[in-house]
């Protein structure tokens, strides 16, 4: 009798844990990894370093907050995109300049779950700089989803 | 899996002897199965969240063999982090137990089984959660969509004969989804007749039943 009592809670137990979660537990950060190379002219060639950026300033355009607020020795940026709409500006400042960051992109919505809610994934057509610390930029990987990878690479011309 | 499926299948029924089958008849009446388990047990799970309701009807071949079709009716009103899920809809299973017990008698049954089930139900997904913490949040609707599942069973069960032609039991069901849907498509959180929107479903249903 004791034993049947067992099984039969045991029996419920495994029931109620068919419920899923409530709360969201895969990844939900979902941004532009940046990285960033220095050239520099020594002699008559050209150098390339990949390299972290002593200090810089990261704020979206249009948006009140600062992403990264002279913030030291960064090797990489993480830069949330908008999904409202296709095109994103960053001012960035470092080294004593100041650039803009352009980059225009698709936004493709994905349903992950009512827990997590919708995803947007970003896929990179085009980036552009406008300014002078900005000296070219590569297009590494243009799709951006919830897990980490470089997406883009930018050259810092000193 | 599909291979022990397949070997329950096919060799339950090739194990029983000729001469079973040569004194039985065919077709040995149809049985009217109730489910109060479910119906009750998961409004009191999900705290009236979630109503289901579903019978069977079963055919008895050579007290050996049950062609079954259940029918049932689910409907749900949930919530999670991201936003909230309201559906409406009819399943149907089809399937066969076979009585596992050597011995046959007229209705204490030890039932193994498989099913294929379905449902189709009008559903809508409102407040899904869109956007980041930097550029701010957005809410997005899927209002008034059709969503049709198919997922299959393994069953298995015992019933007893409680009273002359009545009959009760229990079922445990475990249910493999098919439907799963393309990443990023806005699927159902709960299915009719299958639970919670998962790869994989355990479920209970406790009967009581007449043999017509």
């Amino acid at each position: 009798m004791k034993n049947s009592k067992i099984y039969l809670f045991a029996l419920f137990a495994v029931l109620c844990s068919c419920k899923p979660d409530t709360e969201c537990r895969v990844e939900q950060n979902i941004g532009m990894q940046v990285v960033f190379a220095i050239d520099s002219l020594q002699g008559d060639t050209m150098r390339v370093d990949f390299t972290t950026v002593d200090s810089i300033t990261v704020q979206g355009v249009g948006n009140d907050s600062v992403l990264y607020d002279n913030q030291k020795s960064v090797s990489s940026l993480f830069l949330p995109l908008r999904t409202d709409a296709s095109s994103t500006a960053y001012s960035i400042k470092a080294y004593g300049k100041t650039d803009t960051l352009y980059v225009n992109h698709e936004n493709n919505i994905n349903f992950i779950s009512l827990a997590c809610g919708c995803f947007v994934y970003h896929t990179i057509y085009d980036v552009g700089g406008a300014g002078g610390l900005i000296d070219s930029l590569v297009v590494l990987n243009a799709a951006i989803e919830n897990y980490k990878q470089d997406n883009l690479k930018i050259y810092i011309h000193l | 899996m599909k291979r022990l499926l397949l070997i329950l299948f096919v060799s339950v029924p090739l194990a029983l002897s000729a001469q079973e089958y040569a004194d039985t008849a065919l077709f040995q009446g149809a049985n009217l199965k109730l489910d109060l388990g479910n119906s009750v047990f998961e409004p009191l799970r999900s705290k009236g969240d979630i109503l289901s309701f579903e019978g069977s009807l079963n055919f008895d071949v050579m007290h050996r063999f049950f062609p079954t079709l259940d029918l049932g009716y689910a409907q749900s009103d949930l919530s999670a982090a991201s936003g909230s899920f309201r559906g409406k809809g009819g399943f149907a299973r089809i399937g066969m137990d076979l009585s596992a017990l050597k011995k046959r008698r007229e209705m204490n049954m030890l039932l193994v089984g498989l099913r294929v089930g379905t449902a189709v139900q009008g559903c809508s997904t409102r407040d899904v959660v869109i956007g980041n913490g930097y550029w701010g949040y957005s809410t997005e609707n899927y209002l008034g969509r059709v969503r049709a599942d198919v997922w299959g069973e393994v069953v298995a069960g015992l019933q007893v004969q409680v009273y002359r032609k009545f009959h009760m039991g229990w079922y445990v069901r475990y249910k493999i989804l098919f439907s799963r849907g393309k990443n990023g498509a806005v699927t159902a959180y709960y299915i009719p007749g299958y639970g919670y929107k998962q790869d994989t479903n355990f479920s209970f249903n406790f009967f009581i039943g007449f043999k017509l």
